[in-house]
């Protein structure tokens, strides 16, 4: 199973949301990040075959899936960032009808809709109406629904957006049992989704795909290049000015600040360890810290 | 494999005496070709990865038979309001005929109100936010709009029908046909029309607005017996012209709904060209 991405647009008017993105997926999770507005979304629609590509092409095994048509969307799954569902449905009978619109058997479907709300923990509400649940379980919802046709292609759009830690690690336990022989594309700003279990991780900045590399092999490039110092609390707006700086702490009349520079930075600057969390830091100069208060601002 | 006799022609050109030797032994032996079954399971095994027939056609035929797959499945999604406010609505008809209304006066006000209110199921996953998942189904949001289209359309012609030869078996001296193509050329007008205000607005005002301005014009009708009249007794072809025009709206606006659906996204893409 092979998905290309060749060349890949999408322009509105004379801006590009995605700009000649191309990329060879094979089975396997793969993380894709990226500020607000790089085009993840943008990028997740056109592999879901949501929105059409301005130009380019999206290929599953050598087959344009502008061809493939329905057979490409018998392949996939996908759970879309904002999504809502008919909330005068019960979950039973929301998943029994996507699975009619997905094409499976009915006898079929019947088991595995049980399978699915066993495994997002949702049995016991099986058969209350949408409307009652909360944001995390209506996420659960949507990633039973995303795996109803077993797919072989998964997209999922900020998947764990609401989930509690303890769900957020099923679902990557899940995704890690799962990806064996299937292709997960995962869109997320909560890095440590994918830090395990990410195959590749594909970085995005205004459209353009800037980085597709093992967590390992990014890791390896911020080597040396992440610092912690420890600053008197007045000189911290210096310290901005002149560094890319994360995290933060105030310690009584001092702050530590992590930092990212090519070269040490203060003298007393202590090199760190890189988190795979640092990227953001790296190549949009903005803390996950920064990017939770402007995704709030958006919303 | 065993010995047998058949021969099998040889080609022209003489062969070695190596190659002839070969041939000869090769000869005593039958190969057993594979049954049916196992011919049939290597072409089932096989067929994933053949490339379709992507001729236009066989593409036409196929969306056609999804469209009538999806609408059986969606008529058991379709909330069962729908039907009964329908229902009650033409036996409100009915009853209105005995107090001793024009029955030409009930068709004309009921002919399209079922679709107006089908706009509700028309459109309930573009506005209740699930439009983006359906049309990564296989059969996706486009299908089971024209799906719902269909249905909702059929069934408001059928209780229109029904209510028309009901009133034909009742009235003496009413023309069925008369009757037909005088409901149907609203019917087809103000579903052409229903459909290009609610493709563009929300389905909540577009069917208040669209059943307010219907209900308004059919009472102006009752205070205006001239032009009820004039509207009754108009002649055959100032009908089918009537009817052709409505229909061509509503397919010009089918065409435009898909279009709109499949580029709903287009707005989207902007906010992230937001950098």
């Amino acid at each position: 199973m092979k998905l290309t991405i060749s060349g890949l647009s999408r322009t509105y008017k004379d801006k590009a949301a995605i700009d000649d993105v191309s990329a060879e997926l094979t089975a396997g999770v793969y993380g894709l990040v990226g500020p607000n507005g790089a085009g993840k979304t943008t990028l997740m629609r056109m592999l879901a075959d949501v929105l059409k590509p301005s130009q380019g092409t999206i290929q599953l095994d050598d087959e344009d899936i502008r061809f493939m048509d329905y057979r490409y969307r018998e392949l996939i799954g996908y759970l879309p960032q904002d999504c809502e569902f008919y909330s005068y449905f019960t979950a039973n009978r929301f998943l029994k009808y996507v699975s009619a619109l997905k094409g499976l058997n009915e006898k079929h479907a019947k088991g595995k809709i049980d399978d699915l709300l066993r495994l997002v923990n949702l049995s016991k509400e099986k058969h209350k109406k949408i409307g009652s649940f909360s944001g995390g379980m209506k996420r659960r919802l949507g990633i039973a629904q995303a795996l109803l046709n077993d797919p072989k292609v998964l997209i999922l759009d900020e998947p764990t957006s609401g989930l509690d830690p303890k769900e957020r690690v099923r679902f990557r336990n899940l995704l890690s049992d799962i990806s064996e022989d299937r292709i997960v594309i995962l869109s997320t700003h909560i890095i440590s989704d994918i830090e395990y279990i990410a195959k590749e991780v594909l970085v995005l900045k205004e459209g353009k795909l800037i980085i597709q590399e093992t967590p390992e092999k990014i890791l390896h490039e911020l080597n040396d290049k992440v610092w912690h110092v420890t600053v008197p609390a007045h000189e911290i707006n210096l310290l901005e000015q002149r560094f890319t700086v994360g995290n933060l702490m105030r310690k009584g009349k001092e702050v530590e600040a992590r930092i990212i520079s090519e070269t040490k930075p203060l003298p007393t600057a202590v090199v760190q360890t890189p988190r795979l969390e640092d990227i953001y830091l790296y190549y949009f100069g903005e803390s996950l810290d920064e990017y939770d208060e402007e995704m709030e601002a958006f919303k | 494999m065993k010995k047998r006799e058949q021969e099998w022609d040889l080609p022209e050109e003489p062969f070695s005496s190596d190659h002839e030797e070969v041939i000869n032994r090769l000869h005593q032996y039958e190969v057993d070709f594979p049954d049916e079954a196992e011919m049939n399971r290597t072409v089932e095994a096989v067929k994933m990865y053949m490339t379709e027939n992507t001729n236009r056609r066989s593409l036409i035929k196929d969306h056609v038979f999804n469209i009538i797959r999806v609408a059986l499945m969606d008529i058991t999604y379709i909330k069962p309001l729908y039907w009964i406010v329908s229902i009650l609505l033409y036996t409100a008809g009915i009853l209105f005929y005995w107090t001793g209304q024009n029955p030409y006066f009930i068709v004309l006000t009921l002919s399209p109100l079922p679709f107006i209110l089908g706009i509700f199921e028309i459109f309930r996953g573009r506005d209740e936010g699930m439009l983006e998942l359906e049309m990564s189904f296989k059969f996706n949001a486009a299908s089971m709009m024209l799906s719902k289209l269909f249905i909702i359309a059929v069934f408001n012609i059928l209780l229109n029908s029904l209510l028309s030869v009901y009133f034909a078996v009742v009235q003496e001296n009413l023309n069925l046909l008369h009757m037909t193509m005088y409901w149907l050329t609203p019917f087809t007008m103000v579903c052409g029309l229903s459909l290009m205000i609610a493709t563009r607005v929300r389905r909540n005002y577009s069917v208040a607005c669209l059943i307010s301005i219907w209900i308004i014009l059919c009472l102006s009708l009752l205070k205006i017996p001239a032009l009820e009249d004039k509207l009754t007794t108009m002649n055959k072809a100032a009908y089918a012209l009537l009817i052709v025009l409505g229909t061509v709206l509503f397919i010009i606006q089918i065409k435009l709904l898909f279009s709109k659906t499949t580029s709903y996204f287009e707005r989207n893409v902007r906010l992230e060209t937001n950098y």
